[in-house]
C-alpha cells in the first residue's frame, strides 16, 4: 500500500556553496567563502532528520445525511488520526470523493503535521445525485521534516452514499404482479390476508374456523385467507455499457441504487432476490429472502468491484491517479459470490485481469466486452430457476442488452427492464444516443416486455407505477 | 472534479517572500535602500492582493489593483536605482529586490507550470545580493550568514508552497504542515550558522586563504561521498 520516493530537494543546495565558494575565492573575502558552510550544512540536514515512517492512520468519514435526496447538500466530515508513535510532519491528505458528486463546499484536501495520536479533520461539502456513491479510499502523503522522502499510503474508510427516494413494495407488487400473477394470488388459501368467509366444508383446518361465528350462531364457517406465494426475482444490473465515461458513470450508479431499494421492497414484502452484474466483472447471488441475505445484497452493491460507478472517471483529482485496484475488494469475500470465470478455468485470455479494467477505462476492445457480456448472460440462465423472474437495470446504452433481454426471455425467465433515462442531452452524440435508447425501449415493449423509462429527475416509484398503470 | 486551484499555497508563499524580504533587509544600512525595498514589497503585497481578488472572478478590479502593484514596484525599483548614493549599495540592493519579484511572480503564480523555475531564479538572485554585499561591502559575517539562511528558507518555503498547492490546491489549509517544516529549515540553519560562526571565532580566517579553500573543498568531497 505504501511507496516511497526521493523527492530530491535539497540536491540544488550544494550550488550555494560552490557560488559562495568560487566568489569567495576570486576575491578574498573570508567571511563570503565561510557562507559555503551554510550550503553544505543544508547539504546534509536531510540525512540527520528521521525519515518518515509509513503513515500509520486511521481515517473515519461521516456524512450527514447518509442519504441524501437528488440535489441536496450533504456535509462529510473526515477525521485523520495518526495511530503511529511518531510525529508526521508533512502530512498531505486528499479525501477520496466519489466521482460523481461535486464538492460544493470546502475542500476535501488538507496538508497538516500531526503528533503521535493527534488528529485533524475536514469538512466540506458535496451535492448528492441520484445512485449509490462509494468513497475511495483517502489518499495520504507523508514527507519528513526536510521533505526528503515522501511516503504514500491510501487509508480505507468505507462509506456509501445513497441517494434517491424509496420504493415502496406496492410499486413493486404491480409490476411483478402484473406477469407473473404469482405473488398475492386470488386463491383462498392459508396466507395472511383474509380473501372470504364460506361455509365449512369438511377436512378444512381447526385453525382456520370461524370461532366467533360459532360462538354467535352456532354454525361453523371457514375464513379463507389470501394465498401469498413469494415470487423469486434476480435484480440484474446492467454495469459494462459504453465505456467509463461520465454519464455512463451516473448511470450505473442511478441503477445500483434503484437495485438496493427495489431489493430492500421485496424482501419486505417477503419474496426472493438475488443479484446479478451484467457485464464485468461478473457478479451473482442467487435468490433468497430474509434480511440477512438482504444485507449480503446491499454489501455486494456498496463493496463488490462490479458495482463501482466511474471507479477511475476523475483520476486527476488525486495527486496520482488513485488506480482502482485500490478499491476495498477484500471486503467482498462474502459467500455467495462465485465467479464463473473461476470455475471454468479462465477460459478467455485476459479475462481475469480484465475484469475490473472494462468497467474503470473502457479501454478494452467492443468485441470482447460483448462476447463477455453473451458469457454472462449465458451463466446467468444456466443458475436462473425457470420461476425466477428478471428485473434488468440497465441505461439501454446498447444493443447487446436487447439481445440478452431477448436470450433470458426465450429461456422462459419473464424479464422487466428498468432504465435510467440519459441526464443530459445537450450534445449531438447524447441526443442520438437518447434516440436510440427510445427506439430500444420501443423494440422491448413491442416484444411485450414491460420497460419502466425512468427519467433523470423522476421518482423511481412514480416511474414504475406509470408504466404498470399503462401496460395493464 | 473539486474545484481546486492548483497554485501554491498562500501560507507558504507569503513566508517564502518573507523570508526572501529579510534576506534582502539584514544586509541594508541606508535609509534610501529600506525605501526602496519597502516600496517594492508593497506592491508585491498589492499584486498578490489584486491576483486574489481576479480568482475570486472580480477580474477588472483584480487588473486594476494588480497594475497599481506593478507600478509600486516599478517605483521601488527606481528608488533602488537612483536613491543610494554609492554604486555599492545600488550593487546589493538590486540583485535582491530583484530576485524577491522574480519569487513572488513564481508564487502568485505569474505563469503556471514555471513556478519552480523562477522561485529558483529568484532565490539565486536574492543570494547573489547576500555575496555582492559580502564581496563590495564586506558586511559582518553574522549578517551574511543570517542572509545566507533567510534565502535557503525562502527557496524551500517556496518549493513546499509550490508542492503542496500541486498535491492539495490553494484552497486547503496548510499553515500547520508549512509551519512544522520551514520550522525544521530555520532550526537546521540557525545550528550551522552557529557552527561556522564558531569557526569563525577559532580565527580560521587567519589562516591563509588556500588553507581556508583546501579546507572547504576537503569538506565538500565528504559530504558529497557521504550523499551517495
Amino acid at each position: 500500500m505504501t511507496d516511497r520516493t526521493d523527492t530530491g530537494r535539497w540536491r540544488g543546495v550544494v550550488a550555494l556553496s560552490l557560488f559562495a565558494g568560487t566568489v569567495g575565492l576570486l576575491a578574498q573575502r573570508p567571511a563570503v567563502l565561510l557562507l559555503a558552510a551554510v550550503g553544505a550544512g543544508y547539504a546534509v540536514y536531510p540525512r540527520l532528520v528521521p525519515s518518515p515512517p509509513e503513515p500509520e492512520i486511521a481515517v473515519e468519514r461521516t456524512v450527514t445525511p447518509a442519504s441524501p435526496d437528488p440535489g441536496e447538500r450533504a456535509e462529510v466530515s473526515v477525521t485523520v488520526r495518526n495511530e503511529g508513535d511518531r510525529w508526521l510532519p508533512d502530512l498531505r491528505v486528499v479525501d477520496g470523493v466519489p466521482a460523481l458528486l461535486p464538492v460544493v463546499d470546502g475542500t476535501p484536501r488538507r496538508a497538516t503535521a500531526l503528533a503521535p495520536g493527534g488528529e485533524t479533520s475536514l469538512e466540506y461539502a458535496v451535492e448528492a445525485r441520484e445512485g449509490k456513491h462509494r468513497f475511495r479510499p483517502a489518499t495520504v502523503l507523508s514527507r519528513d521534516l526536510a521533505g526528503t522522502a515522501e511516503q504514500r499510503a491510501t487509508a480505507a474508510e468505507p462509506t456509501v452514499v445513497d441517494c434517491g427516494a424509496s420504493v415502496s413494495a406496492t410499486a413493486l407488487r404491480n409490476l411483478t404482479g402484473e406477469r407473473a400473477g404469482e405473488l398475492r394470488s386470488d386463491v383462498g388459501g392459508s396466507g395472511l390476508e383474509f380473501h372470504r368467509a364460506r361455509e365449512y366444508r369438511q377436512g378444512d383446518p381447526m385453525r382456520q374456523v370461524d370461532w366467533r361465528r360459532f360462538a354467535r350462531s352456532g354454525e361453523l364457517g371457514t375464513i379463507e385467507y389470501a394465498e401469498e406465494r413469494s415470487a423469486s426475482v434476480a435484480l440484474c444490473v446492467d454495469v459494462g455499457a459504453g465505456g467509463g465515461d461520465r454519464s455512463a458513470a451516473a448511470a450505473v450508479a442511478r441503477c445500483v441504487g434503484a437495485a438496493d431499494r427495489i431489493a430492500g421492497a421485496l424482501v419486505d414484502a417477503n419474496h426472493e432476490v438475488g443479484l446479478a452484474s451484467h457485464g464485468s466483472p461478473w457478479y451473482w447471488l442467487p435468490p433468497k429472502p430474509g434480511s440477512a441475505h438482504l444485507a449480503q445484497l446491499r454489501r455486494a452493491l456498496d463493496t463488490h468491484p462490479a458495482f463501482v460507478p466511474g471507479s477511475t472517471a476523475d483520476g486527476d483529482d488525486v495527486p496520482d491517479p488513485a488506480d482502482g485496484s485500490g478499491v476495498p475488494g477484500a471486503e467482498t469475500s462474502a459467500g455467495g459470490i462465485q465467479s464463473p470465470r473461476a470455475e471454468a478455468g479462465t477460459s478467455a485470455p485476459g479475462a481475469s485481469s480484465g475484469a475490473s479494467a472494462a468497467l474503470s477505462d473502457g479501454g478494452q476492445p467492443i468485441e470482447d466486452e460483448s462476447s463477455d457480456r453473451e458469457r454472462g448472460i449465458g451463466t446467468l440462465r444456466e443458475r436462473l430457476d425457470s420461476t425466477t423472474q428478471v428485473l434488468l437495470l440497465s441505461p439501454l446504452a446498447d444493443d447487446g442488452v436487447v439481445d440478452s433481454v431477448r436470450t433470458l426471455e426465450a429461456a422462459g425467465n419473464l424479464v422487466t427492464v428498468v432504465s435510467p433515462g440519459p441526464g443530459e442531452t445537450d450534445s449531438v452524440g447524447t441526443r442520438l444516443a437518447a434516440v436510440e435508447r427510445d427506439a430500444r425501449i420501443r423494440t422491448l415493449r413491442r416484444t411485450g416486455i414491460p420497460v419502466v423509462d425512468w427519467g433523470p429527475d423522476e421518482n423511481l416509484e412514480n416511474a414504475i407505477e406509470l408504466t404498470t398503470g399503462r401496460s395493464a | 472534479m473539486s474545484n481546486a486551484t492548483h497554485r501554491p499555497a498562500v501560507p507558504g508563499a507569503v513566508l517564502a517572500v518573507l523570508s526572501g524580504a529579510a534576506a534582502v533587509a539584514l544586509l541594508l544600512d541606508a535609509a534610501a535602500q529600506w525605501r526602496a525595498l519597502l516600496a517594492a514589497l508593497a506592491g508585491i503585497a498589492v499584486c498578490g492582493l489584486g491576483y486574489a481578488a481576479w480568482q475570486r472572478s472580480e477580474a477588472g478590479l483584480g487588473a486594476l489593483v494588480a497594475l497599481a502593484g506593478a507600478a509600486l514596484l516599478a517605483v521601488g525599483f527606481f528608488l533602488a536605482a537612483t536613491g543610494p548614493e554609492t554604486t555599492t549599495h545600488r550593487l546589493e540592493l538590486l540583485p535582491g529586490l530583484l530576485g524577491l519579484a522574480v519569487l513572488a511572480a513564481g508564487l502568485l503564480p505569474v505563469r503556471a507550470g514555471r513556478e519552480r523555475t523562477l522561485v529558483t531564479v529568484g532565490t539565486a538572485l536574492l543570494f547573489v545580493g547576500v555575496v555582492a554585499s559580502g564581496v563590495f561591502r564586506g558586511s559582518p559575517l553574522l549578517a551574511l550568514l543570517a542572509a545566507t539562511v533567510a534565502t535557503v528558507v525562502a527557496w524551500d518555503a517556496g518549493e513546499q508552497a509550490v508542492s503542496l498547492g500541486r498535491q492539495v490546491g490553494r484552497q486547503a489549509a496548510t499553515a500547520r504542515a508549512v509551519l512544522m517544516h520551514s520550522g525544521g529549515t530555520i532550526l537546521a540553519g540557525a545550528v550551522v550558522a552557529l557552527a561556522a560562526l564558531g569557526v569563525y571565532r577559532l580565527n580560521v580566517t587567519g589562516l591563509s586563504l588556500t588553507a581556508l579553500v583546501a579546507l572547504l573543498a576537503a569538506g565538500f568531497v565528504l559530504i558529497l561521498s557521504l550523499r551517495n
